[in-house]
């Protein structure tokens, strides 16, 4: 069932942080999470300070911009986390919201493990249909020596030789 | 190439909201964009400014220049959040035309970002202000007509 034929899911609980330094485009976007319904939204404009709560672990969704102070800030956070040693940190949900939509940034975001990107200008309806989707349903999640993130593989091919997964149920 | 694990996160369960439509709840969220964008006005055009600037290269070729150029209306576009690619494009593209015989300056940055900002509050609106401004720009060397109602 498409996002849209579902009935609005109640988004207070969801612990929310989102990671821009632009001023104007954080408060637009915080103003949007709230009109969606989150109550727990927080905002940084640095990696260190997002990352002092990350750690804690007690967040369910990372809204990030790629360009945190330099062009690579929000690669470098979203690469921390996959990297965590805490294995639920490791597979939070994380969406990517950026102006840089070249094939480039799209493909180190997804390569670095993002969940979702989604470019600016962002619409409510679009920011809600991943938020969702990331939450409610998640891609299988890969752990290997070269990459870790949400599958990317969004539909399965038939291939010859063996799977070289090995697959594991429910959360590390 | 070591063997990948793969792992079935479990989904986070959402009560559903009683009493309000999807419909409902986006319409509040596209209010509350616009509202955000109308009271940071000022807010906005600095910023977009100031990132526009950042962008300006010292000295660059024809295709860096319209690489540029594009790029940064792209930003002011996700910047200002309601704007329309439409109006951002034709922006971008005169621009280009006129970059090609000069250089930019914070003038033509400035006529770009008023012109996109005025684009919320009625599409289309900042393209024609645009053109209007862009022919008094000393050097500017093209004759365009602000865009004229499709006929049949």
């Amino acid at each position: 069932m498409s996002w849209v034929d579902r009935p609005p899911y109640d988004l207070s609980g969801v612990r929310a942080v989102l990671v821009e330094d632009n001023e104007p485009m954080a408060a637009l976007i915080t103003e949007v999470l709230i009109a969606l319904g989150l109550r727990k939204v927080q905002r940084f404009a640095d990696v260190e300070g997002a990352w002092s709560v990350l750690a804690g672990g007690q967040v369910d969704l990372l809204l990030l911009d790629l360009v945190i102070g330099d062009v690579g800030g929000g690669l470098n956070l979203l690469r921390r986390v996959r990297h965590s040693d805490n294995a639920a940190l490791r597979q939070l949900p994380i969406i990517v919201l950026s102006g840089y939509t070249e094939q480039e940034a799209v493909v180190s975001a997804r390569d670095v493990g993002a969940n979702e990107f989604l470019a600016k200008p962002v619409s409510p309806a679009g920011l809600y249909s991943r938020i969702i989707a990331v939450l409610t349903e998640p891609r299988p999640f890969v752990v290997c020596s070269t990459y870790t993130g949400p599958d990317r593989r969004r539909s399965q091919r038939p291939f010859d030789g063996s799977d070289r997964r090995t697959v594991e149920e429910g959360r590390t | 190439m070591s063997a990948a694990v793969v792992m079935a996160p479990k989904a986070m369960e959402l009560p559903v909201l009683a009493g309000q439509t999807l419909q409902s709840i986006l319409a509040r969220a596209e209010r509350a964009m616009a509202d955000a964008v109308a009271s940071h006005g000022e807010a906005w055009r600095v910023n977009a400014l100031r990132e526009l600037r950042s962008f300006l290269p010292v000295r660059l070729g024809e295709d860096a220049w319209r690489k540029t150029v594009w790029r940064a209306a792209h930003e002011i576009r996700g910047f200002a959040g309601l704007v329309q690619r439409q109006a951002a494009d034709a922006a971008a593209g005169a621009l280009c035309r006129w970059l090609d015989q000069g250089g930019m300056d914070e003038r033509i940055g400035t006529v770009l970002l008023e012109a996109l900002l005025l684009d919320l509050s009625g599409p289309g609106r900042g393209q024609g202000l645009l053109l209007q401004e862009l022919h008094k720009l000393p050097g500017w060397p093209w004759r365009m007509s602000a865009p004229r109602p499709a006929t049949a």
